[in-house]
């Protein structure tokens, strides 16, 4: 009787689940105009070969191609010299992210590790550029959880980016990387957390093509989106989390900000070295650590040196 | 055995549940966003990979560190239908699964157990299907890595037979005699 009743609540759980999510996942796709299997990126020429045939097969991991893989161009444009603007969303009071991340961001252009994506280019007419490592901090602003609560869907985001922007908190800025950080109280709904730590997007705002990204707290979630939860180099485990996820939105919005820029598969230069950090240091407190910037330690995960140089931590 | 599993089933339906239901609430991202996957969806990514690796290689002790003794799958589209292991594994040697894809992994981490839901796509065109699934790895004692314990399986809009199911496949053509 157990098991009947157990089994009932269990098969109707599992069955809505999987209906809803073949559903909204055709559907959004429809709406992006993709196919089923070729991922966000829609590259057609991009068979994947992941996908293998036989008795039993590999598992095909994102839609594309191999994670390792070279990574490929595809004729958009980059950001060149761009600034990064934060918008911390709910209650920051008395955190020491602020401070943290504040100097983290002031201190990646122009590092050895962001010099990672000077492999980087784009083509415009017949013009080859490469980024310079140039990366400016160009201020912040903040937003109360009274204005779009503590569950944020996606639109809320961006429209947290929108708000700041038509209020004149922060200058509407196309060269620019706009995000989005909110404080442990916080989640996004779409799966920050059980699926993501953050991402990066671009939509338009107030008439121009901005480019933008969400970055939750890892003290809601240390296991999932913190490197380490015991400790780390800044005595704060969820900014120290974030340090990571913020170097990987903003290497791959520099590189991949329209989404046409340089991927492969499904894969940006951030996604193809998530989660692995190569040499690690000890800091004085027993945490790891494996870059100093501004003269603090933090544990970032690696990049990716296009187009076949794998992860690194400097170049 | 059928103890075990019964408690385990009691144990892990508000997990699979709540899994389920934190699958379908949460809404799709938008168009084009990209997103930073978590620590765990990476780390089952690689061990659901590791899975259908061992499973092409007939390997019963690279199985073992995968696949836990009392793994068993439920069927959620045949009345909580449950297939053990070594059916399970003997249909999928009979009925492989072909081209696989997951999508939209999402893990929830409850200590002691890990719960990812995903799409489960497995060959393409016409003969494309895809599955919706609830899987539960849990760390045995003294092991360093997780093993499948169960696996929940739908096939959305139909009740046709499931990967590795003991189920009978009622979207296949009559026999003709």
């Amino acid at each position: 009787m157990k098991l009947s009743v157990l089994s009932f609540a269990c098969a109707a759980a599992l069955a809505i689940s999987g209906l809803a999510s073949a559903e909204t996942v055709t559907r959004g796709m429809a709406e992006a105009g993709m196919s089923p299997d070729r991922g966000n990126h829609g590259d057609a020429a991009n068979k994947d070969p992941n996908e293998l045939n036989g008795d039993h097969v590999k598992y095909a991991g994102r839609p594309g191609s191999r994670q390792n893989d070279p990574i490929a161009y595809h004729n958009g444009p980059i950001l060149h010299g761009p600034k990064v603007y934060y918008i911390w969303y709910g209650n920051w009071t008395g955190n020491t992210a602020t401070t943290i991340l504040t100097n983290f961001v002031q201190n990646l252009g122009g590092s050895a590790y962001f010099n990672i994506n000077t492999t980087y280019y784009d083509i415009v007419g017949s013009t080859k550029t490469f980024y310079n490592n140039i990366l400016t901090y160009g201020g912040s602003t903040n937003t109360s959880s009274s204005t779009y609560g503590t569950s944020l869907s996606d639109s809320q985001i961006q429209s947290v980016v929108s708000d700041a922007i038509a209020s004149a908190s922060l200058p509407k800025d196309t060269n620019a990387v706009y995000l989005v950080l909110t404080s442990a109280d916080v989640t996004a709904s779409s799966g920050f957390c059980t699926q993501y730590c953050g991402w990066h997007t671009h939509g338009t705002i107030s008439g121009s093509d901005i480019k933008y990204g969400f970055v939750g707290n890892a003290d809601r979630c240390p296991s999932s989106c913190a490197a380490q939860s015991a400790s780390s180099p800044n005595n704060n485990i969820g900014a120290d989390g974030m340090a990571s996820v913020i170097a990987h939105e903003i290497e791959e919005t520099v590189t991949d900000p329209d989404l046409n820029g340089w991927y492969n598969g499904n894969w940006e230069n951030g996604d193809k070295c998530a989660w692995t950090f190569g040499t690690e240091s000890t800091a004085s407190n027993g945490s790891k650590y494996n870059v100093t910037l501004g003269g603090s330690q933090y544990l970032i995960q690696q990049n990716w040196i296009a187009p076949a140089g794998g992860c690194a931590m400097h170049l | 055995m059928l103890t075990s599993r019964l408690f385990a089933s009691f144990a892990f339906a508000p997990i699979v549940a709540l899994a389920a239901f934190a699958h379908a609430a949460g809404a799709q991202p938008v168009r084009g966003h990209i997103n930073t996957e978590t620590r765990q969806v990476v780390a089952l990514r690689q061990r659901e990979e590791t899975l259908l690796d061992v499973l092409g290689k007939n390997d019963a002790a690279a199985l073992a560190g995968v696949l836990s003794d009392d793994f068993a799958q439920y069927s959620l589209s045949h009345d909580m239908l449950l297939t053990p292991r070594a059916d399970w594994l003997r249909n999928l040697t009979a009925h492989p699964f072909g081209k696989v894809r997951l999508e939209n992994i999402s893990v929830i981490d409850h200590g002691a157990a890990l719960v990812a839901n995903f799409d489960l796509l497995t060959g393409d065109g016409k003969a494309a299907k895809r599955y919706g699934v609830v899987d539960v790895w849990t760390k045995p004692q003294g092991a360093n890595d997780w093993t499948l314990s169960q696996r929940y399986i739908a096939t959305p809009g139909s009740n046709a037979q499931a990967p590795g199911d003991d189920a009978p496949d009622t979207t296949a053509p009559p026999k003709r005699i």
